[in-house]
């Protein structure tokens, strides 16, 4: 039987490197899905380098007061919200090059996720990660007040926002609502 | 409930995160109003949407690379020193910063291994404001005002407290602007912070202290060089700048230059005959 998560991240707190291994297996998708949704498909393999190594270089600070993900996922927003400040870019390719949708044909449904995919790029970062965190990652307020070290009040205000802004993107794209 | 507050708690409405009577007063109104009720059916439908967004494949190259950088630590930190003296073309055109001695690592090792309790503390202290400076500033500033009994004052209160007039001017080359004056308590001394924040969001943080801090670096790469004429330490924090030098029988330190040139231009700058707050 595999180790759990916490097992996993105690041992990569005493420099194992196997730990590591198993824990960047567990994490790589997720962080993955949301590195690239931030910054787009030609950087995000960069990015997912700074936030693991960063991961291993800082994993003995994490206290285990909030789960790990929730940590991760705050390494994971701050690099790319960083790399968006830093390089003053906005990612504009989209998922373009990333052809693992192998959902049965449906136009609308496939058009809406295009929609959605270009309209997230409009987002501001701040915004769009907070909208990633709760509906692709699944995070609870709670839990995205944690990774983005904001209020808790702040994550509904701040999500309602982004959503408003979503739908005049989407609208304006052409999403027949 | 109107119109105006559902779609206020609309948002989270639709997440199952508000009390439960507000949730109950919302979905009372959504009842009896169509077009707050459609609203919130596009909330479900963007939602479904996001929730059916292809999961992108990890490239299988990203784990090797991670594996082989964290393989070759200590010759990557030979490569950022090498990265730091070769990148910047600022040093040629400050000729007059020679370099005259590179990392001064294994003396600090030396130093931290026999450092008292209370400077290793400042060293790894140090060492955990350096590493999340650069990714978030805020929660850097937290290590130290929590460690160091951090105290926000006013520039006359700090100059009133350390006795001496702090080297905090409000405005700094480039637009920076003086956001806040900290007290430190550090093993050493009472230390002056200043938190400078640029038109780009970007921050730089001046301390003030009166003896030399080494062991603030840990054991970091550190270079040595002239800056303006000025001999300073100089080590890299990831794509930012840390240094200090000596100036009137205090030390300066400052954290998040973008490279050399900004450095030699706050040593000029500091060096004037200060106005001051």
């Amino acid at each position: 039987m595999g180790n759990t998560l916490s097992q996993i991240v105690a041992a990569c707190q005493q420099g194992d490197r196997e730990a590591q291994r198993q824990l960047y297996e567990q994490c790589c998708e997720r962080v993955f899905r949301l590195v690239n949704r931030m910054v787009g498909f030609q950087e995000a393999p960069d990015l997912m380098q700074q936030v693991f190594l960063q991961t291993f270089r800082t994993i003995g600070q994490f206290s285990g007061h909030s789960r790990f993900e929730t940590w991760l996922y705050r390494l994971a927003v701050n690099e790319c919200l960083q790399f968006l400040r830093q390089a003053k870019r906005r990612p504009c390719e989209g998922l373009t090059e990333e052809p693992a949708d192998h959902s049965p044909p449906h136009a609308r449904r496939v058009q809406h996720r295009e929609l959605l995919d270009r309209a997230l790029q409009r987002l501001a970062p701040e915004l769009r990660c907070i909208f990633l965190l709760r509906e692709v990652e699944g995070l609870a307020y709670g839990e995205i007040a944690k990774a983005l070290e904001i209020p808790d009040g702040t994550v509904g205000s701040r999500l309602n926002r982004a959503r408003a802004e979503l739908r005049e993107h989407l609208v304006e794209f052409g999403w027949d609502f | 409930m109107d119109c105006s507050s559902a779609r206020q708690h609309l948002s989270a409405f639709h997440d199952g995160e508000l009390p439960p009577d507000i949730q109950a007063a919302v979905s009372k109104h959504l009842d009896g109003c169509p077009e707050c009720a459609r609203r919130r059916a596009e909330f479900q439908e963007v939602s479904q949407t996001a929730a059916e967004l292809p999961t992108p494949r990890v490239p299988a190259d990203i784990w090797p690379q991670i594996e082989t950088t964290l393989a070759i630590k200590v010759p990557r930190q030979r490569a950022v020193l090498v990265n730091l003296i070769l990148r910047r073309r600022a040093w040629i055109g400050l000729a007059t910063a020679a370099v005259v001695v590179v990392a001064a690592s294994t003396a600090a090792i030396v130093w931290l291994e026999q450092a008292e309790h209370g400077h290793g503390y400042v060293a790894v202290n140090f060492g955990r404001y350096l590493d999340e400076f650069e990714r978030n500033p805020d929660a850097a500033q937290q290590v130290l005002l929590s460690n160091y009994e951090g105290q926000a004052v006013s520039y006359d209160e700090a100059a009133a407290r350390v006795r001496y007039q702090p080297v905090t001017p409000e405005r700094l080359p480039n637009g920076l602007s003086r956001k806040a004056v900290y007290l430190l308590r550090m093993p050493c001394c009472t230390c002056v912070q200043a938190i400078y924040q640029g038109t780009d969001g970007e921050k730089l943080v001046v301390f003030e202290h009166v003896d030399d801090q080494p062991v603030w670096f840990g054991t970091r790469p550190t270079i040595q060089a002239r800056c303006n004429g000025m001999p300073c330490s100089l080590v890299q924090v990831d794509d930012r700048l840390a240094a200090t030098w000596k100036r009137n029988g205090r030390y300066v330190t400052i954290v998040g230059a973008d490279d050399v040139e900004q450095v030699a231009g706050l040593v000029a700058y500091l060096d004037r005959p200060q106005s001051n707050n």
